[in-house]
């Protein structure tokens, strides 16, 4: 080993040389692919469990609902009610296997893309012919005279020192960069996990928005709506009041996921937040709705204006999972249908922040949304746009990388926001334009003599 | 005349279904620690340097901790509830059924809040008695209703689901 070396190349960049063994100490070394991939099924699985699992639960709330058709002793109430206060924390379940499997797959994403295998191809085989060419260099230097080297390498010593150095300059920063990437993307990682509060996320919201606490009181409400919907304004009214005849039959029996101690009934809605069950805000409502629609002779093949283009009804009901519009011709099976429809449109909204897909799918989520309440909803969503094309502005600058953490059914659970300059990712749980009471404020809220809720 | 009325077949039937639901809660959750080793020995890749070593093992640690001890815990807090909020359903119906009800409520002179106890009604077992009771004046009711004969002593318990759920009278199976 020379004199110089020591000095010159082992001292400046440490960090690349802590592997033995790696390419001799001499080359950046460059980490192999930690396999991310390899963990991506088992993410899904874990969300997948607990997606099941909550639905057990569901199932078994629903099994104890039936004591309200035959336990009607002094203390029903409380009987019916007993297993309100686990509603929320089975919905957190979904919440923690979302924000796993996303946390994952944006894990995988970034390192497991095909960039830093290929930077490891450029470097690996850069490297080799560098160390065969460095450990020369170290040899000539040692065994030849100052002379003889200069007249082998055509300059002195230190040039070719400083030649190799910078070298081996940009590799070395590539190198460097794979491991960054991968401490990044662990450090993102571990922001979304131990972001898993499962007290904040049991706690269920209710939404206080008026579209979400509306209810039809009357069959004729109810066609006023179907006229007034962004969606089913422009159908003929006198289909609009056959569709709304057929509906107000089934609307007093639909499905609730939640009644709460005043004996308000709520479902989840497509924000992950509770509405009032009835309200145009409803997935049962729309799902009801839409199902009469296009099972409709006259109206299934009406187009309807959607933001991305024309869609007739029963394209769009095949479009959201209504694979059979005739199964819904027996609309007396009612829950099923409704609830697995639902579930299926629900599955679509929560777009994260694409502002033109999530008027798509808020049209197609909650068609019965009047024009006036829908384009408020949709600018509740431009203004939370706005503040990410606003961080968005940030990542260009390279100061700041955001990922969106999708909850069940898409719902934007929280945002990770790494500072570059710092490494530090904080997860921000979604709050932005939220309008939602908590269960206490809600039953506060609620005027008994009207049945209707005061919004401040 | 009472205003309250039970029906204790028909919640007997959903007690015995909601234990058969209560057996099977497990079944998927039951495998997340299975997954989450599975997930955990995917980030065991290289780590490089030091920093990315201190984010790993944090990493590991949060999953470890987060999913492999406070969700299960989560879970099982959830079940526990359920099955003593069934146990004590159960003890309820009990309550009604053995006639102590009856009888603590007419030796309190609380008869207006005894409900009317059915035990033959037109339900299928197996089959929710959904449906075809509105009220104790509807007439399917007539003939179904079996005065049982008061077997003990006992104190007209208000609430007597919650007071199962607090004491117990200690004749459903693992009552907490």
């Amino acid at each position: 080993m020379g004199k110089h070396e020591s000095t010159t190349f082992h001292v400046v960049l440490p960090s690349y040389h802590q592997r033995e063994g790696a390419w001799n100490m001499l080359a950046p070394w460059t980490p192999i692919n930690p396999g991310a991939q390899r963990g991506v099924g088992p993410a899904q699985d874990i969300a997948s469990d607990l997606g099941a699992t909550r639905e057990r639960f569901e199932t078994l709330f629903d099994t104890w609902r039936r004591f309200e058709d035959c336990y009607q002793a002094v203390d029903a109430e409380i009987v019916h009610s007993a297993m309100n206060d686990l509603v929320g924390p089975a919905i957190a379940l979904t919440d923690v296997g979302a924000v796993v499997q996303t946390a994952h797959e944006t894990y995988a994403e970034q390192v497991d893309n095909g960039a830093l295998e290929s930077d490891k191809v450029v470097n690996d085989t850069w490297a080799s012919g560098f160390e065969d060419r460095y450990q020369a260099f170290l040899n000539d230097k040692s065994a030849l005279s100052t002379k003889e080297f200069e007249e082998k390498y055509g300059k002195d010593e230190n040039t070719v020192a400083n030649d190799l150095h910078l070298e081996r300059i940009p590799y070395a920063d590539r190198a460097f960069g794979v491991t960054n990437t991968v401490g990044e993307a662990r450090e993102v990682y571990l922001a979304a996990i131990q972001g898993i509060d499962l007290a904040e996320m049991s706690a269920l919201e209710f939404s206080h928005r008026p579209e979400a606490l509306t209810q039809y009181g009357s069959e004729e409400e109810l066609l006023q709506a179907l006229k007034d919907s962004h969606m089913f304004g422009h159908l003929d009214a006198q289909d609009l009041e056959r569709i709304a005849e057929q509906a107000w039959e089934l609307y007093g029996g639909l499905p609730s996921d939640f009644t709460d101690p005043n004996g308000v009934d709520w479902v989840v809605g497509p924000d992950g937040e509770m509405v009032r069950s009835g309200s145009p805000m409803d997935p049962n409502v729309n799902a009801l709705i839409l199902a009469l629609l296009a099972d409709d002779e006259e109206l299934q093949n009406t187009e309807l204006p959607f933001p991305e283009g024309v869609q007739t009804i029963a394209e769009f009901a095949v479009g959201q999972g209504l694979g059979k519009i005739g199964d819904l011709t027996d609309l007396t099976i009612g829950k099923s249908v409704i609830a697995g429809w639902a579930a299926a449109i629900v599955s679509l909204v929560g777009t994260g922040f694409d502002i033109r897909r999530y008027e798509s799918e808020l049209s197609s989520s909650a068609p019965m949304l009047s024009e006036e309440d829908y384009q408020s909803l949709v600018s509740k969503y431009s203004g939370q746009n706005l503040i990410v094309d606003g961080v968005n502005i940030g990542l260009s600058a390279g100061t700041v990388v955001l990922t969106t953490v999708f909850g069940p059914g898409g719902t934007v659970v929280g945002f990770l926001i790494t500072e570059v300059g710092t490494g530090v990712t904080e997860f921000v749980v979604t709050e932005v334009g939220k309008e939602t009471w908590t269960i206490d404020e809600m039953e506060d809220a609620y005027n008994e003599e009207t049945g209707e809720f005061v919004v401040d | 005349m009472t205003d309250y009325w039970i029906d204790v077949d028909a919640c007997q039937t959903i007690v015995n279904d909601l234990y058969g639901q209560l057996a099977d809660l497990r079944s998927d959750v039951d495998r997340v620690p299975e997954h989450l080793e599975d997930l955990r020995s995917s980030l065991n890749g290289p780590a490089e340097n030091n920093e990315v070593e201190r984010v790993s093992g944090q990493l590991d640690g949060a999953l470890t901790d987060r999913i492999g001890t406070k969700l299960l815990d989560h879970v099982d807090d959830m079940i526990a509830k359920v099955e003593h909020r069934i146990n004590s359903m159960q003890e309820v119906i009990n309550y009604y059924l053995s006639g102590d009800a009856e009888m603590a409520h007419r030796s309190q002179n609380k008869q207006d809040e005894m409900p009317q106890i059915f035990t033959e009604t037109e339900y299928t077992p197996g089959h929710p008695a959904t449906g075809y009771v509105d009220s104790p004046a509807d007439p399917a009711f007539e003939g179904g209703y079996d005065e049982t004969e008061p077997l003990t002593e006992g104190t007209a318990v208000p609430n007597p689901y919650e007071f199962a759920s607090d004491h117990h009278w200690g004749s459903a199976p693992d009552g907490k």
